[in-house]
């Protein structure tokens, strides 16, 4: 991969809390190359939404602070770039957020045209010298071809509709085409299907490759799910209590996967005949992480070096990287 | 297995929601579930699966009293649960226990593990205080939890522990068929596979026949011997796990199992899964098949006609004219 | 970490109301409160002057002898509002707790019950509180004659619906929840989950309420006793006091200011405790700190 569009390298998260101060992201690195679609994986808890958070700038003021590591887009650096021009030029315009709720993503008070045409108009570019009207009705068009690249069924109605006279799958559908409104570079898209039931899913999941693939737009697409990733996905990250734990093109991945909580998490889904193999014990407490490796706790691998220091993060292949000592893991059954 | 008695016998369920505009006026009449009708025998665990809307949750409010279904019948252990008085139904319901979504959930913040376990058996009071509570302790050991846990409150507990002890309380009543409402879903793999793993466990210790209602039907396909297939209030297609997984005869059936995204072979190519873009689902009120709108294989008389449950020759039951046409 | 149940709860909010600033100052005042009510007659410099009058040195300035000077009567001004406290609280704790034995019950039932009981008993309490306190107030004290004993009733039969109203909404709220709905399921009979499990769950809103109620009930019954409603002379009323001062405010300022101010406090006080019980016992604030 040439140099990627978007590297995120070491960044370090912390928020305070009443029970102290909690490593939310603790020295995350990965890369998004052009077009590319990156699914982080990972459960509740594991940072994921807070990467997607730390990207877009958008961490909780007061509790968060960053304390180490560089996101840079385009040869900047977002976390040193100005709030102002962040929020001007960079997010949700050349940035962009699929959010996981669509019922809240949404005013309801104000129809889906209405508050489409307004981000038109702040955050999407339009040809020099078109203003007033022209501008308006340029912004129309392009609206109504996105939405019909989203298969919203006639757009023009559609514009003039409540939030709350479309499904859940036709409203996800309109906030994927916000996403791509502004031309992005980038869209995050934070569990955008985890409230839909699977048929939808799966038009959803079709419908982002399809544009991304179309716009030539890189996604970070974080889910709890690996099987999604597998589908949609170019490259995985798994993460754990606020780690990248394995890094790999997802057929690299699928095909032999180095982290002990990468089996953990392929052996606890249900597959077809096979039992089901929980993770032992629960997510490191973040606020008190196990000293050495995080998922030490957790690992049926552990050995004494894995509380003495802290795992490196190690290539074991071409673009497969895996924090892990025993590097040379097999893959298990499954 | 299937000699094992008929503990449930549902017949022609059917439970509509009147939704009313100002002034009570009628504004629409949605048939949550239509026609439904299937048995459970002892020992055997049946998922009931669809999307958002199916009915399916539906099913297990009728059957615990939540909802009183406007037509059809419940046969619990050759009994009505139709029609009986406070009482009875209470007896009955000691028998026939719902597990919400999250049993942890169940538990009283305020009160603590030891007296929240002892409650459902004060509530039917058939044992004394010190037998009791030696019936909590042997429930709770169980479930795998030591006996510190009486003194402790829900919040000390982790949401695994929580989990258990929800269900703990459940098992005290030593009931025989548990309907498991969703109880999997919003849950991390990690965290279902070891609800999985509880569920299976406590299936064994206890003797329990389950009903295992859930949207997910990776979930399903390893914890169920029988799956019904609900679409639009109807079960459209009924059999064995097996067979409806590497068969699917229903339409919908296939298009749903075709849209759960799964992990190939390696090598395998990848694509997202589901039939090419389905029009979104109207439900259409009136006659006729209510996926026709959605179905690639509908014939004419699908639009007029709606099909009805046929037993297919392995024993399936499947309501489609397309499967049931020769 | 939370931990605990009702009574561990309320050890830990205790802890927390000790160290807040605002709350501690309302407790502070409520305590001088209860201490000056309690020990009236040894802190009274002149506690025969509840009852005695002085013509001869009626209103005299504060001094060393009457710390807050003289009324219009003689008697001094710092004895007759220790005294006065007892009839502050009295008035009050029994307004209060009338309220709550009139107003939990209702809500509880209404609230659980919903529907067309439900509707009925919510309409009655807002009859109750269409009324403005001070009107019925007046209109209990015509048919009954004014006292203390129906100030406490004119303000409990207007305070009552407040409870109602908010154990209501809780219990609407309450009844939602999975435990109370898996009770139901159980076989639980209706007392059995509304005693055990919904009451105790509505406990902390009806404390904070209590506390800011109190605050409230005084001042009401201040202004009535102001309006001559209330407590009759030469019982040491607050209100009755200020009322007494007004012919004389030009020149015998510390006549009004002693009543006046200790009516501030103490309503300030129980204010003060009451946002300090919300932010320590209200779950939802709660929640959202720690988020």
């Amino acid at each position: 991969m040439s140099a990627p569009m978007l590297s995120v390298q070491q960044v370090s998260v912390d928020f305070a809390t009443e029970d102290g101060t909690v490593h939310v992201l603790d020295g995350v690195s990965l890369a998004v190359g052009r077009g590319e679609i990156v699914g982080l994986v990972g459960e509740s808890g594991c940072g994921k939404s807070t990467l997607a958070r730390t990207i877009l700038g958008v961490l909780p003021p007061h509790i968060s602070t960053v304390s180490g590591g560089r996101v840079v887009f385009d040869g900047e650096n977002l976390l040193d770039m100005p709030h102002r021009r962040l929020a001007r030029d960079v997010r949700g315009r050349r940035i962009t957020l699929i959010p996981q709720d669509p019922y809240q993503a949404f005013n309801p008070l104000f129809t889906v045209g209405t508050q489409i045409m307004d981000l038109m108009r702040t955050k999407s570019p339009a040809p020099g010298g078109l203003s007033g009207r022209a501008r308006k009705r340029f912004d129309r068009d392009r609206v109504i071809q996105v939405l019909e690249a989203v298969n919203i069924p006639s757009p023009a109605e559609a514009l003039k509709k409540l939030p709350h006279e479309f499904s859940g799958g036709q409203l996800q559908r309109l906030m994927i085409a916000m996403a791509f409104l502004p031309n992005p570079e980038l869209i995050i898209a934070d569990e955008p299907t985890t409230a839909l039931d699977v048929t939808i899913q799966a038009q959803i999941l079709r419908l982002l490759r399809n544009m991304a693939d179309r716009e030539g737009v890189a996604v970070i697409f974080t889910t709890h799910d690996l099987a999604t990733a597998y589908q949609l996905c170019d490259r995985v990250v798994v993460m754990y209590a606020g780690q990248e734990m394995e890094d790999a093109d997802t057929d690299s991945f699928f095909a032999s996967p180095r982290h002990p909580y990468t089996y953990g998490l392929l052996g606890s889904i249900p597959g077809k005949n096979a039992e089901v193999r929980e993770i032992p014990g629960e997510m490191a407490n973040l606020a008190d992480p196990p000293s050495g490796c995080r998922f030490r706790t957790r690992c049926a691998r552990a050995e004494v070096r894995c509380a003495e220091a802290r795992p490196p993060v190690t290539e074991c292949a071409a673009g497969h990287v895996v924090r892990c000592f025993n590097t040379a893991n097999e893959q298990v059954a499954t | 297995m299937t000699d094992n008695p008929v503990i449930l016998d549902v017949a022609g369920l059917a439970k509509h929601f009147t939704l009313r505009g100002p002034f009570g006026r009628v504004r629409r009449v949605v048939r949550a579930i239509d026609g439904v009708s299937f048995q459970v025998r002892r020992g055997e665990t049946l998922g009931i699966v669809g999307e958002s809307g199916s009915g399916k949750s539906t099913i297990g409010k009728c059957l615990v009293g939540i909802h009183e279904p406007d037509a059809g019948d419940l046969l619990f252990n050759d009994s009505s649960l139709l029609g009986l008085a406070r009482r009875d139904r209470r007896r009955v319901a000691r028998q026939l226990q719902y597990v919400y979504q999250d049993p942890g959930a169940s538990l009283d913040p305020r009160w603590k593990v030891g007296r929240l376990l002892e409650e459902p058996l004060v509530i039917h009071a058939d044992h004394g205080a010190a037998e009791r509570r030696e019936l909590v302790r042997a429930i709770l050991g169980a479930v795998k939890l030591p006996d510190a846990f009486l003194d402790r409150y829900p919040h000390e507990l982790s949401g695994g522990q929580q989990r258990r002890v929800g269900l703990a309380r459940i098992l005290t009543l030593n009931p025989s068929l548990i309907i498991l409402d969703e109880p999997t879903s919003g849950l991390d793999v990690s965290v279902q596979a070891a609800v999985i793993n509880l569920f299976k466990e406590m299936k064994a210790a206890f003797d329990l026949t389950y009903i295992f209602i859930s949207h997910d039907l990776s979930v399903v396909r390893i914890l169920c011997d029988r799956v019904a297939v609900m679409y639009a209030g109807r079960i459209v297609e009924i059999g064995d796990v097996e067979q409806v997984f590497e068969d699917p005869r229903h339409p919908y059936t296939r298009m749903l199992l075709n849209a759960v995204p799964r992990i190939g072979r390696p090598g395998a190519r990848r694509e997202i899964g589901g039939a090419g873009d389905i029009p979104a689902g109207e439900e259409v009120a009136g006659a006729g098949c209510p996926f026709q709108p959605r179905c690639a294989e509908r014939l004419p008389r699908c639009a007029v006609d709606e099909p009805l449950p046929e037993n297919l020759a392995d024993g399936r039951g499947v309501a489609c004219h397309a499967v049931a046409a020769p | 970490m939370a931990r605990g149940g009702l009574l561990a709860e309320y050890r830990r909010a205790w802890v927390k109301l000790v160290r807040d600033p605002s709350s501690a100052i309302g407790m502070v005042i409520l305590t001088a409160l209860v201490l000056s009510a309690v020990l009236a007659p040894v802190l009274a410099t002149h506690p025969q002057d509840v009852w005695d009058v002085h013509t001869a040195e009626r209103l005299r300035p504060p001094s060393a002898d009457h710390y807050f000077g003289t009324d219009r009567l003689g008697s001094d001004i710092y004895s007759r509002i220790l005294f006065g406290a007892r009839s502050t609280i009295f008035v009050a704790i029994v307004a209060i707790v009338a309220s709550l034995a009139i107003g939990v019950p209702i809500g509880l039932i209404a609230g659980w019950s919903g529907g067309l009981l439900g509707n009925i008993l919510m309409r009655f309490s807002d009859i109750f509180l269409a009324v403005p306190q001070i009107v019925l107030a007046i209109a209990i004290a015509q048919t009954f004659g004014p006292s203390i004993e129906n100030v406490i009733l004119a303000l409990s039969a207007t305070y009552w619906p407040w409870f109602t109203r908010l154990v209501y909404a809780e219990v609407r709220s309450l009844k939602n929840e999975i435990f109370i709905e898996s009770l139901v399921g159980l076989g639980a009979s209706t007392p059995r989950i509304v005693v055990l499990h919904v009451l105790p769950n509505v406990m902390s809103p009806i404390i904070i309420r209590s506390s800011i109620g109190m605050g409230f009930t005084i001042l009401t019954a201040a202004t009535l006793s102001f309006l001559g409603l209330g407590a009759q002379p030469p019982d040491p009323e607050w209100g009755r006091m200020i009322s007494e001062s007004r012919e004389y405010l030009p020149f015998a300022w510390w006549y009004a200011a002693a009543p006046g101010i200790a009516i501030f406090l103490v309503v300030m006080g129980f204010n003060l405790l009451g946002d300090g019980l919300r932010d320590v016992l209200d779950p939802r604030l709660r929640r959202k700190v720690e988020k």
